[in-house]
């Protein structure tokens, strides 16, 4: 039933607080509202990521249904990996304990630990096959110019790790601001088959940090998707799991 | 239900704090952290007087498949060493809120690049043999061990016997390998994909042989980024890896993707290694029986020195 299901994601990566345009955390509530989960991960080293900072990168987060992490550049590849596979996991889990307080009057951490595994390992499987469209948001503001060769090579890990899954992905690059000084730059959408690494090699940063625009926009990218897809769903015999991915 | 969790935050335990488990109300002191992760921290504790490792984490999914695998292990290889023995499963209520863990064998042991100091570079076939063994019985399984790398392997200094200690990364073949490493991961080398499965193991296990035999070489990609064929070219002209050649130039074109096959080209290797040990341990033995004798005779001079005292 959830190889009909598409996990919809955006997954935000910044040094600093936003400072142009609308409310980023305003941003999440609605891209939450549409059944998109919002991730946030905070990079520290060089950057400007004040106690402000640290509580917009959570605060977007909270907004979104998401996670946030707030990591150094060192660890980003591995934290993009863990979070976007986190907040899949995590929707499944949402919809399976809704179910087991139906059927047993509590949820899977209520459950003893030893049976605990067996819904664990359904979740995980699950989590797996479900399909995937992620839009990556990079913040190219200024303070992000050192670290872009880092934010690349997570890029390039992030393509690794989507393909061995066995679920269907899609993925797409944004950056704000853009890279012509507007608020935001498609840099790879998701029909894009090109070398994403190629295309990130033409990043500059320079400029403002417009958060809010850059979810507004993404959250356009994949609602669109939303409207256009129950076209080509024909084999719906479970119902509308869409419904339940909130 | 977003979960914050800054990675500056405090650890899950203090030392010296004792723990009852929400489910089955076993009580652990904790001696002491042995280690931290993504996913989690390690912790010594003790219970009735013997002590164990604890493994916690904030995300009970993590806690309990991991579990389960390891305890999957125990059932199969009985009387085996591959995994750490497994005990306790609960929960615990922590100052971050509730957390779950597992408790299991605490092994002890030295690093492998300490061992190799103090015994000779010439244990490193040595070891990487008793790997493939330990990898084996884990494929055996339709297991993928993940995250093999020098810090997950401990080894006894006395017998030089080998134990992997990590098992967070043991991935179900055919999926994506769930925790790795830049420097073992052929991904990030750009030499295939992050599909578990048993030649991904094999190239870890390659990748902790160049560790071992030069440690300095990892130093100089952290500055360069991965480059394989550079990679190469340092181990084709290096004289540390005169022995090993046949080993990489199978590794590189394709022959050697099973642990079989890396075992067979091991055991060359391994042959000169016994053979190393054995002319240092007669060496040892000769060197002892040259300082018994001047120990005794001393001794002797001594005693006659003393009767001489008694005598006049």
């Amino acid at each position: 039933m959830w190889k009909n299901v598409t996990m919809k994601q955006i997954l935000l990566i910044t040094d600093g607080c936003s400072n142009r345009g609308s409310n980023p955390v305003e941003a999440a509530t609605f891209a939450r509202k549409l059944g998109i989960a919002v991730n946030v991960v905070g990079i520290v080293d060089g950057g400007d990521l004040n106690s402000a900072g640290r509580q917009e990168v959570q605060a977007i987060a909270e907004a979104g249904g998401g996670v946030s992490r707030i990591v150094e550049a060192r660890q980003l590849a591995m934290t993009m990996q863990m979070v976007t596979k986190h907040t899949v996991q995590m929707t499944i889990q949402q919809v399976v304990n809704k179910e087991l307080r139906q059927l047993m009057g509590t949820d899977a951490d209520g459950l003893p630990p030893e049976k605990r595994s067996d819904v664990a390992e359904m979740v995980d499987k699950l989590g797996d096959e479900a399909a995937l469209q992620l839009v990556v948001v990079i913040d190219t503001s200024a303070s992000m110019h050192d670290k872009l060769p880092t934010v690349r090579e997570a890029i390039r890990d992030l393509k690794i790790g989507l393909d061995v899954r066995k679920g269907q992905h899609q993925a797409a690059i944004l950056t704000f601001p853009g890279q012509q000084g507007e608020d935001v730059s498609v840099v790879a959408d998701f029909t894009q088959q090109a070398n994403l690494v190629d295309l990130m090699n033409a990043l500059r940063a320079n400029g403002g940090t417009p958060t809010g625009p850059a979810i507004e926009k993404a959250t356009r990218m994949l609602s669109q998707q939303l409207i256009e897809r129950p076209a080509n769903r024909e084999d719906d015999g479970d119902g509308d799991m869409a419904a339940y991915v909130v | 239900m977003a979960t914050w969790q800054p990675t500056w935050s405090d650890p899950f335990f203090q030392k010296g704090q004792v723990i009852t488990g929400l489910w089955n109300k076993k009580r652990y002191r904790i001696d002491g952290m042995l280690g931290s992760g993504a996913n989690g921290e390690v912790y010594r504790v003790s219970s009735e007087g013997q002590s164990y490792a604890l493994k916690v984490s904030a995300q009970a999914p993590e806690i309990s498949l991991e579990h389960k695998i390891l305890k999957q292990l125990q059932g199969v290889a009985r009387g085996s060493d591959l995994g750490p023995l497994i005990f306790d499963l609960d929960d615990v209520q922590t100052q971050r809120g509730k957390a779950f863990f597992y408790v299991m064998e605490w092994v002890q042991g030295t690093d492998l690049p300490d061992f190799l100091q103090k015994r000779g570079p010439h244990w490193t076939p040595v070891l990487l043999l008793q790997l493939c063994t330990y990898l084996e019985r884990l494929h055996k399984q339709g297991y993928c061990f993940g995250d093999l790398k020098a810090e997950n392997c401990l080894v006894n200094e006395d017998r030089g016997v080998v134990r992997l200690v990590d098992f967070g990364g043991v991935t179900e073949f055919g999926r994506g390998v769930k925790e790795y490493t830049e420097w073992y991961d052929r991904a990030w080398w750009g030499q295939g994909s992050r599909l578990s499965e048993e030649s991904y193991d094999v190239f870890a296990l390659s990748m902790l042989a160049v560790q071992l035999i030069a440690p300095e070489a990892r130093k100089s990609v952290q500055q360069i980024g991965p480059n394989y064929s550079l990679l190469k070219k340092a181990i084709v002209s290096d004289p540390r890896f005169e022995n090993w050649r046949g080993l990489f130039k199978g590794v590189w074109d394709g022959r050697i993707r099973t642990v079989a096959s890396l075992r067979e080209a091991l055991s060359p290797l391994v042959k000169r290694s016994v053979e190393i040990e054995k002319k240092i341990k007669s060496k040892q033995k000769r060197r002892r029986d040259w300082t018994d004798w001047l120990l005794l005779g001393s001794a002797a001079v001594l005693v006659l020195v003393f009767c001489q005292f008694l005598l006049f």
